[in-house]
């Protein structure tokens, strides 16, 4: 899997010879594996003892694993880097870190970094585990201790930022003493929505959940069904979950990495044997790969074994809410980390401030705007404010309207100052290409404290402010009304009402710490989420991305990439990482359902070219690329899809075409059935015996168009219909041929199911 | 459409382009040609102020002294290089003295000056339309037309979707998706697209139907096996059935009305557009290396084209283009040069447009009006990026043959000079954007403009006369 692994084994066979010795490098090979790809096995107590990394013991072995997974292998790799580890996982960064307590309070940190002057160094303190916290700082000169947003800095019941302010001339060394961190268990609370009864809680909901937010999900009907039975509160939190992997959501027997990294999967993905050949060239990491953040995202929604649900988050965030462009000249590699870094914050269980920041910090922003030129020089500030207005804006929802004059002329101008010494810098790709990472620097930045939205923040870095200004802004009265809306707006409602609007504020409001996973949670299992006044346009991604999803019936498939809906977007001249609004966001559901050319597209694809549905087999070739046949006469075929393994017989064992029409229905509509009438039934029941209806209920006729009333009234119509609903289907057939022909036929359904109207709309009923 | 009555269409517009010699392509396609606004939003707050400025003068107390020194840095000049600044304005610049002002004009738009210069371009000047400076809610006050927009509503209807439907006719979107000026009034929904004509494949337009009867007369088994044959024909059927069920006001409506409108202009184009080649040099703005920054551009004149060699099928009457990317916070002078180059510039974008449409019709470029403004204007100051942060008030073009060209209020007001070189400062808007497109429609149909616009309380700059901007 990396290349460097050999050179290290051949180094230790030349030169160490002895057991311990070798044991030591077998070990060490396996933690820079490890920090390669958690893919590969991971490191036990043991490997770390041998290794000589201090300070792991069995409580905290899987941290330290962690630790080492979020790792590059070039971090670990070295003896002095190794041993590093220890310092790097008990030493608080004050810059950005979150501290996780769960495996070592009470205890002490002793950053590195001095301060100095009035400085008011800022750091999160966070247990993850919502519970309390009580810390102290000892430092000479400390002035002052507290939180920002939520109580004092000692004794909160959320863990919140700490700073303090030393008042010393000269540098200081301190520490911050952790005496105690209660744990708890991140619980589902309903906010200010109201939980739906348990009664409404039922099949068709959980689809629609799974529709709304996983693309549909990967799970088994058993499971849906199982979730249905649970209380919703209780079924929401197994559904929807921010971890790489989700086995109940994304079940498979594939051994994928456990991570939510594109570039990690794609690195994964490049070399895995059940991708094929020419398609690995698609997971290039190189910093022209232009494809690869597209192909990763996209494998990634639909790779059994993952978690679709995290890869829509990760579309909104880097697509809608933090938006970046290719087109703007975002380059590959940025992008990745862009989503990267937002994705681990996010599955951190960070605050969403502390994700919102995180995203203002990476180089793909910086190059989107521009201010990783931003400078003050000479008392001078030179740069542009572009940043320092979406910022507030398109992060958190702060348009200004709590004061325009003083938000123009005090708070986005403070901003751009703020936002100063953020250096990332564009190279040729052999040079490695742009720069991933900003390097936040203090020779070019403007120092001082800055007046933003009525209050003051601090920091000697652009990154320090950037904190602390999303501490402030997640709590303003602007970014409280309108972040929450904009999130279920997205997600969910097209146009909520004025009391959806209203509880989704009061919700947001009242979670002292805001994060996106609970919030989302009380939402998707309340009363309005599951209204039936609640609509939901499509956009094309979403639509073509659930539609490939749930034709998609195991990773073989996608080893293929027979439904990867790269090309079929581009018909609709939709292209994930290249938003249709730059920052402003990709298309939304209602500018693709508003849009006559779209819908021609999506028609077209399934009357003029509907191959990608249709498709059923893969052949094996000869050397004229021609496919190879049995003495039979079929196709050999190395793939073939099977919808038996998805599609229940029913009790008697059997496939019949009526159960199929619904449950196809129900899949890919996720309305329960409530918009299969008698058309959608009757032209369902045609196709599944091969023919469009017309053909099917008069051959000499086949250009006669049906109404309702003749289905339901006429009578000989009706009893071919009838006819054709009890029909078989051979989708578990021995006979190749038959079942080939079968599984063509749920394909047929599928191609018109997806150009009806109710593939561009969900609704909450 | 039938096999057959497709040939019988097509072999009626041959007779059209035959018979007698007089009836060219250009005849057949738009002998109505009515009155047409096309409107062209550029997204980002375009700096008109870039596109047409005051003479470079050593007077720093003057306006052009004290406009260049605040828009230095935008020419990697400093403000005090007195030299190198008048240096930037003629390598930058065409002077041109029309109705009685003396003005530079950006050297990339060698076409608008010729269309200033025949008086063709009327050039409005401190007008407003949003009263922020945030992109999204600027954009939705500006298409929906009313101050009243909030900064999240979206299900409004678009001035250019109202107009339509006062005129009972349509809106052409050649974009690639709709934009909210075209959607029209809708009491219940709070909009709809009844009366839009999405057209952004013009050449394409249409649904796929395998051609059943092709084989029935053949005698062909194709259609019974065919895929595309068995599936094509099954969502004809449905959709044909389908519309009677779905009701008015259900959300799945609005794509019962797309494939119909589909349906039933698809084919009428094909027919038509058969006859009417692309011209090359069209052609050439969207295709293999074009000459414009954004072949996109490119490709929605090609569309507009179309849409004009068809405006009888389609009951054209607003056309809506847009340009996106102006949002010059850094190197603004290099971007928008090339930006406003493939608008204004010789052989690109809207001279191709008309040159090709004056021969298809001469007709229509007398029956057009081009109205092309952005959400905002930017600072008067320019920033340390070499580009310009954002402000309020702008200018707007309003280009036609009916257009009385010439300066519609102040662009060098002496009240400004000393905020130039004031950071934030921004162009004062003194005549409101509605009451331009008002006159718009005005000239369209009489009273229309007020009709679609609530223009009560919305200035005029004093001694503007929006009344003369147009003939009838």
């Amino acid at each position: 899997m990396i290349d460097f692994i050999a050179p290290i084994l051949a180094a230790v066979i030349t030169t160490s010879g002895g057991t311990a010795a070798m044991q030591e490098q077998q070990a060490i090979s396996k933690i820079v594996a490890y920090a390669d790809s958690s893919a590969n096995p991971k490191p036990t107590l043991q490997d770390y003892t041998y290794a000589n990394v201090d300070g792991v013991n069995k409580t905290n072995v899987n941290a330290y694993n962690r630790l080492v997974d979020s790792l590059e292998a070039a971090d670990v790799d070295s003896a002095a880097e190794r041993a590093a580890l220890h310092t790097y996982f008990i030493t608080i960064n004050p810059l950005e870190d979150i501290v996780k307590t769960e495996y070592f309070a009470p205890f002490t940190l002793r950053p590195t970094v001095k301060y100095g002057g009035k400085d008011t160094l800022r750091f999160y303190l966070e247990n993850s585990n919502e519970g309390l916290i009580d810390a102290s700082v000892n430092a000479k000169g400390v002035i002052s201790i507290g939180s920002t947003g939520n109580g004092s800095g000692t004794g909160v019941s959320h863990l919140r930022l700490i700073a303090f302010t030393g008042t010393q001339a000269s540098n200081q060394t301190f520490s911050v003493t952790v005496n105690t961190m209660n744990s708890g268990s991140m619980a589902f609370t309903p906010l200010d929505f109201t939980v739906v009864s348990d009664e409404l809680w039922d099949e068709t909901a959980v689809r629609k959940v799974l529709y709304t937010f996983a693309y549909g999900g990967h799970a088994t009907d058993e499971q849906i069904r199982t979730w249905a039975a649970m209380p919703p509160e209780r079924a929401i939190v197994q559904m929807l979950t921010l971890e790489p992997k989700n086995k109940l959501l994304s079940p498979s027997g594939y051994n994928l990495p456990n991570t939510t990294s594109l570039e990690r999967l794609a690195k994964f993905w490049n070399k895995i044997s059940y991708v094929k050949a020419k398609n690995r060239d698609r997971f290039t990491t190189t910093p022209r790969s232009w494809g690869t953040p597209t192909a990763s995202w996209m494998m990634a929604v639909l790779s059994r074994g993952l978690n679709p649900f995290v890869h829509r988050i990760g579309l909104w965030e880097t697509n809608y809410h933090m938006s970046v462009s290719q087109v703007s000249g975002v380059y590959p590699l940025p992008m990745l980390s862009h989503y990267d870094t937002i994705m681990k914050k996010l599955s951190e269980n960070s605050s969403y401030e502390q994700v919102m920041a995180q995203g203002a910090k990476n180089a793909a922003v910086a190059y989107q705007y521009g201010h990783n030129r931003n400078i003050f020089k000479d008392g001078v500030f030179r740069g542009n404010e572009d940043f320092a207005r979406e910022y507030y804006q398109l992060f958190f929802g702060i348009l200004g309207d709590y004061d325009h004059e003083y938000h123009e002329a005090t708070t986005i101008p403070n901003t751009a100052r703020a936002l100063t010494d953020m250096q990332a810098s564009w190279h040729p790709e052999e040079e490695g290409g742009p720069e991933r990472k900003v390097t936040f620097g203090t020779e070019k930045h403007y120092s001082g404290d800055v007046e933003i939205l009525h209050t003051t923040v601090s920091g000697y870095r652009a990154d320090i402010k950037i904190d602390a200004i999303a501490m402030e802004a997640i709590e303003h009265e602007e970014s409280l009304r309108n972040l929450p809306v904009m999130i279920i707006r997205h997600f969910a409602d097209d146009s909520p009402t004025a009391a959806v609007i209203e509880h989704a504020q009061n919700s947001w409001a009242m979670m002292p710490v805001k994060r996106l996973l609970p919030f989302l949670w009380a939402y998707a299992v309340s009363t309005d989420f599951h209204s039936s006044t609640r609509i939901k346009y499509a956009s094309s991604i979403d639509r073509m991305m659930t539609t490939m999803n749930l034709l998609t019936i195991d990773n073989e498939e996608n080893g293929y990439m027979f439904y990867y809906p790269s090309w079929e977007l581009s018909k609709e001249d939709v292209r994930v990482f290249s938003p249709a609004h730059a920052v402003f966001g990709h298309q939304t559901g209602v500018e693709a359902s508003d849009n006559g050319n779209i819908f021609r597209v999506n028609y077209n694809r399934s009357a003029g070219a509907p191959w990608i549905y249709t498709r059923y087999y893969e052949c094996e070739r000869d050397q004229k690329d021609e496919c190879r046949k049995d003495s039979s006469g079929n196709v050999i075929a190395v793939w073939e899809k099977r919808w038996r393994s998805k599609i229940p017989a029913n009790a008697q064992g059997k496939y019949i075409v009526e159960e199929v029409a619904l449950w196809l229905w129900k899949r890919f509509i996720a309305d329960g059935g409530k918009h299969y009438g008698a058309l959608e039934r009757a032209h369902l029941i045609a196709l599944l015996n091969g023919k469009d209806l017309a053909l099917f209920l008069d051959k000499e006729n086949p250009m006669k168009t049906y109404t309702k009333a003749q289905i339901t009234g006429n009578s000989g119509i009706k009893r071919l219909l009838n006819d054709g609903a009890i029909a078989p289907m051979d989708l578990k057939s021995n006979d190749t041929k038959k079942r080939r022909e079968a599984d063509y036929r749920v394909n047929l359904a599928i191609a018109f199911i997806a150009a009806t109207p109710y593939i561009y709309a969900q609704e909450g009923r | 459409m039938k096999r057959r009555e497709f040939i019988k269409m097509s072999a009626l517009t041959a007779l059209f382009l035959t018979v007698g010699g007089s009836l060219t392509p250009a005849h057949a396609a738009t002998s109505i040609a009515s009155k047409t606004v096309v409107n062209i939003t550029l997204d980002g707050g375009p700096d008109f102020k870039h596109l047409i400025v005051p003479p470079f003068d050593t007077d720093a107390q003057s306006y052009g002294g004290a406009y260049w020194r605040a828009r230095a840095s935008i020419f990697r000049t400093k403000a005090g290089d007195v030299t190198k600044l008048r240096q930037a304005y003629i390598d930058n610049y065409d002077e041109v003295t029309f109705d009685g002002m003396r003005f530079g004009i950006l050297k990339s738009c060698t076409w608008l000056k010729n269309e200033i210069r025949s008086g063709n371009v009327a050039i409005v000047n401190n007008v407003v339309a949003s009263t922020n400076r945030n992109h999204y809610h600027s954009k939705l006050i500006m298409e929906s037309g009313s101050l009243r927009t909030g900064s999240n509503e979206t299900d409004i209807s678009g001035w250019g979707g109202r107009s339509v439907t006062e005129l009972d006719a349509n809106v052409v979107a050649v974009t690639r998706g709709v934009r909210l000026v075209c959607n029209g009034p809708d009491a219940l929904r709070g909009y709809n697209n009844k009366r839009v004509i999405s057209n952004y494949d013009s050449r394409n337009m249409g649904l796929y139907l395998y051609d059943t009867q092709a084989d029935l007369e053949s005698g062909s088994r194709n259609y019974i096996w065919s895929t595309q044959a068995i599936i094509s024909r099954s969502l004809r059927g449905y959709y044909g059935a389908k519309a009677a069920e779905i009701p008015q006001n259900s959300p799945y409506r609005k794509f019962i009305t797309q494939e119909r409108q589909l349906r039933q202009f698809g084919d009428q184009l094909k027919v038509r557009l058969k006859g009417v080649p692309i011209p090359a040099a069209i052609k050439a703005l969207y295709e293999g290396s074009s000459p414009l920054e954004s072949p996109y551009f490119g490709k929605q004149v090609r569309n507009l084209y179309d849409s004009f060699a068809t405006q009888d099928i389609l009951s054209m009457r607003f056309a809506s283009m847009e340009y996106t990317g102006w949002d010059s916070h850094r190197e603004q002078h290099r971007s928008l040069e090339a930006k406003f180059g493939d608008l204004f510039g010789t052989n690109k974008g809207l001279h191709t447009l008309i040159t090709a449409l004056n021969r298809l019709n001469s007709n229509i470029y007398n029956n057009t009006v081009f109205v092309i403004s952005g959400e905002f204007g930017r600072q008067l100051k320019s920033n340390g990026d070499y580009g310009t942060d954002h402000g309020r008030g702008n200018s707007m073009l309003v280009i036609g043959k009916r257009v009385n060209g010439g300066f519609y209020g102040d662009p060098f007001p002496a009240e400004d000079i000393d905020r130039l070189e004031i950071k934030n400062e921004d162009i004062v808007g003194k005549t409101s954007m509605f009451q331009v497109f008002a006159k718009v429609l005005d000239w369209q149909e009489k009273g229309l403009g007020s009709r679609v616009f609530d223009l009560n309380n919305q200035p005029i700059e004093p001694g503007v006369y929006l009344s003369r901007m147009l003939q009838a």
